[in-house]
């Protein structure tokens, strides 16, 4: 396996948004309270963000990037790309990077394209932007990365108090000077139905039974059109694949764990990410969780935990980073990467 | 590890908010509180504590905590 190598590219600012409106999940009745409160625990979930009265994904991406490049001072035409990763796009198509484009007011100069992934879409997306930067290449390019997940009222336990709505976007640009990164990228399309939507792709079309409830094998009500996960089959792929993923890296990059300041994770749950710490190592300060006030934030976690936790020491300090998010697919990636001083604001709540 | 303190380290990882009285014989499917939670907490048992590796459905293949304890323990 190839780990590859990205020379001369610096993270220069990392913003976050969240809807402001928010669920509690202590919030529900006094009968199921005992209940919720085991699985809050477990989990380590309180609160998520949730976009309300017409509130969606793509307008979280716009106020992201407008954010981060007023914060850097950036001018709108010196972006040469604009890189979307996401599951939650205004349309099926066009392409939603290229809506926002002429929403935030960018040049037509701009490259904008979408990437479909979920949970590993942080790694990702800064590798694949990485490898658009260098001396021949372009010189700034952002990310944005997140999904509208979250959900209020479904009868499925298994995701109603996981996922939080969240939104964020990396800037990224050419340095000759920038320290190298690191990344692996892994895939397996075997464990595909660990985490789908069955229907409204090509494969199973919208049809009226689409809106069906149905009973599905696991004892839960849900209809085709809402995302099915099966718990102990993600389980079992992240705590095996991460760690794996995560000392390769460390391997190949001639790293140790001491040399790292911050293992920073998909918060998928406490239980996966308190296991995979416990694989790899380390002490308990290197590994940060943002799960209990944002939940899982699919591929926003990463920089949501960087900007919730460590904004401060981003904005202040050289850090060195270990990112691993893994999730639907199957798929898994692992960065390596190091910041100096970067814009990293404390994650901006919007209305 | 005797099955008594697998027993216990079984209980810890299931949370059950009304612990069950676990014998040998005690099925999976007997337990109220067996849920989709609980075999979260079983997988991460077996990984951390037994470098095993377990899917939900071979968990209930096992049908009995005893059955558990022997495929961790083997």
């Amino acid at each position: 396996m190839t780990i590859a190598t990205l020379e001369k590219v610096a993270v220069r600012g990392i913003v976050t948004v969240v809807p402001e409106a928010r669920i509690d999940n202590f919030d529900v009745s006094e009968e199921n309270l005992r209940t919720r409160q085991r699985l809050i625990k477990n989990i380590g979930i309180r609160y998520r963000h949730i976009c309300r009265n017409g509130m969606i994904f793509s307008d979280l991406a716009q106020k992201s990037v407008e954010l981060l490049l007023e914060g850097l001072k950036w001018q709108k035409d010196s972006i040469d790309a604009l890189i979307l990763v996401t599951q939650s796009p205004e349309y099926l198509i066009p392409a939603t990077s290229v809506i926002l484009q002429d929403r935030i007011g960018l040049s037509t100069n701009t490259s904008a394209f979408d990437i479909n992934l979920g949970c590993s879409g942080y790694t990702y997306g800064l590798f694949t932007c990485a490898s658009m930067i260098g001396e021949k290449r372009f010189r700034r390019v952002i990310v944005i990365v997140g999904d509208q997940s979250a959900s209020d009222g479904s009868p499925d336990n298994g995701r109603e108090v996981l996922f939080g709505d969240a939104c964020s976007a990396t800037a990224l640009e050419f340095d000759n000077e920038a320290p190298d990164m690191f990344f692996e990228g892994n895939s397996d399309g075997s464990g595909s139905e660990a985490i789908i939507v069955p229907h409204g792709g090509k494969r199973n079309p919208f049809n009226e039974s689409s809106l069906k409830p149905m009973l599905w094998e696991d004892g839960v009500e849900r209809n085709p059109l809402d995302v099915r996960l099966d718990g102990p089959a993600i389980m079992n792929f992240s705590i095996k694949r991460a760690p794996e993923s995560i000392l390769n890296v460390l391997k190949n990059s001639n790293k140790t764990i001491e040399d790292i300041d911050y293992f920073v994770m998909h918060q998928a749950n406490k239980m996966i990410n308190d296991t995979i710490k416990f694989k790899v190592g380390g002490n308990a300060d290197q590994w940060p969780l943002s799960l209990e006030e944002y939940g899982n934030t699919s591929s926003t976690s990463i920089p949501m935990t960087i900007t919730g936790n460590l904004s401060e020491k981003a904005s202040t300090q050289k850090v060195k980073w270990l990112t691993c998010g893994f999730g639907i697919g199957l798929s898994w990636g692992t960065l390596y990467f190091e910041t100096d001083k970067i814009y990293c604001p404390k994650p901006f709540k919007i209305k | 590890m005797d099955f008594d303190s697998f027993k216990n380290e079984f209980l810890i990882a299931c949370d059950f908010i009304e612990e069950p009285i676990i014998e040998e014989s005690t099925r999976f499917d007997q337990i109220a509180d067996f849920d989709s939670l609980a075999m979260l907490g079983v997988i991460v048992l077996l990984e951390t504590k037994f470098s095993k590796q377990i899917s939900g459905e071979a968990v209930m293949k096992l049908e009995t905590v005893k059955a558990l304890y022997e495929f961790a323990t083997k």
